[in-house]
């Protein structure tokens, strides 16, 4: 290491002033030590960024997530607070269904508003959907990877759902845990660079092809069950197609 | 000045890097995970305090430095070391274990192999792109400090990345 140390590191920092930059590059450019030590100073310097990176893409704890995020008001939107015409819409479905169910306007979709993995999943997607360089933890380039890694973890088989053809972009993949369990989430980008993410558990309710619609933490969400899984499908309020996705990771 | 709902939805944004730079600061995700909720408390609470034109991070970052100094000092307070002049707290370790040093590896890698408080200062200038004045500003460190540890951090790392390829040669 030379006395020039201190000047190389400040120059990749951009923190020489010009003239000073300007003298030193033409020095490395003469002295092949100095442009090894520059090369070994690039090279930690891309280890650090690595290094940061993955603590990044680290999963962030739920308890801090809602401590932060959670306001005094409720989270999850009664039904009651529904817009007066979707109330009345659904007060009316559910007379002419005689109360069972709660389905809307023959959307065979149901309104609920308790708290569970899905509340937990809504707080995760608060924290997740802002990210942009580092929206997940395995990246969709290692697909195969993915499978085996959640289907172990989580306990359930999956698919990953291509959904190019409704604008979205598989980016990869998260584990999280919610209400104690593990959660699978595959994350999709839309064409306006928003956050849509599939999200399953291990569950052994009855398979049910009933969607749930559910409306937390300012984001949409869509609730299923297959056999062995419960799946939810969460994404921006102004995203207006979110049953289409539903129809399409069903299909998958 | 945004709402109070606002800062709240913008501050959860932010937790993946908050914590990352608490992290960075203490070492200990437990100590890192207290510090980022106290510090995002004081921020909701102190709301006012904060010019919307230096960048929120900005603000919480200098916030949870100088939350973390506090606690340190308390803690060499309670161990009977007295107080600390405020350039060498950071430097301070409370615990020196073998585990603990086996917990700070698992989360930090490599960096675990910088001296304490020299990880937070490569992040904010390498990774999150300060300049030296703002990060010394965040970390409440003269410039010439905040220059000579990005330099040393990174001669500590080169060393190691040379030791890792003559051993795998």
């Amino acid at each position: 290491m030379s006395d020039h140390g201190p000047r190389l590191s400040a120059w990749l920092d951009g923190e020489l002033p010009a003239d000073a930059a300007a003298a030193l590059a033409a020095e490395v450019e003469k002295d092949p030590a100095l442009r090894a030590e520059l090369a070994g100073l690039r090279a930690a310097n891309d280890a650090v960024a690595a290094d940061f990176a993955e603590m990044l893409a680290m999963p962030v704890p739920l308890s801090l997530v809602r401590a932060i995020g959670r306001d005094p008001a409720p989270h999850v939107k009664p039904a009651w607070a529904l817009p007066n015409w979707a109330a009345i819409a659904a007060s009316v479905a559910l007379l002419a269904l005689g109360g069972a169910g709660g389905f809307i306007a023959g959307q065979r979709e149901q309104i609920t508003a308790s708290r569970d993995w899905v509340s937990d999943i809504a707080e995760y997607h608060a924290v997740y959907a802002a990210q942009k360089r580092h929206l997940v933890e395995v990246p969709a380039s290692e697909a195969a990877h993915i499978k085996t890694w959640l289907t172990a973890q989580v306990g359930t088989p999956f698919e990953i759902p291509d959904l190019a053809a409704l604008g979205l972009e598989f980016q990869g993949a998260r584990l999280l845990v919610a209400a104690g369990k593990p959660v699978g989430q595959l994350m999709y980008l839309d064409t306006g660079g928003r956050v849509v993410a599939l999200c399953f558990v291990a569950s052994d309710t009855p398979a049910s092809d009933e969607v749930q619609v559910r409306d937390a933490n300012g984001f949409q969400m869509r609730s299923w069950g297959v056999s062995g899984a419960r799946y939810v499908l969460i994404g921006p309020q102004d995203l207006l197609d979110l049953s289409a996705i539903v129809k399409a990771a069903q299909a998958a | 000045m945004p709402s109070h709902a606002h800062l709240r939805k913008d501050l959860v944004a932010l937790l993946p890097r908050l914590r990352r730079f608490a992290i960075s600061l203490t070492r200990n995700a437990a100590d890192a995970d207290d510090l980022v909720q106290d510090a995002c408390m004081r921020a909701m609470t102190a709301s006012d305090g904060w010019d919307p034109l230096q960048g929120l991070d900005r603000w919480v970052f200098r916030i949870l430095r100088n939350l973390w100094i506090s606690e340190l000092r308390k803690r060499q307070v309670r161990l009977g070391m007295g107080q600390v002049d405020v350039t060498e707290t950071d430097e301070l370790r409370t615990e020196m274990t073998g585990e603990h040093d086996l917990a700070v590896k698992q989360l930090m890698g490599r960096l675990a192999s910088l001296p304490s408080g020299y990880a937070s200062v490569l992040l904010l200038v390498a990774v999150e792109g300060y300049s030296y004045k703002e990060a010394a500003e965040v970390l409440d460190l003269p410039q010439g400090t905040v220059m000579s540890r990005l330099y040393r951090g990174r001669r500590i790392m080169a060393e190691q990345l040379a030791e890792k390829a003559e051993a795998t040669r």
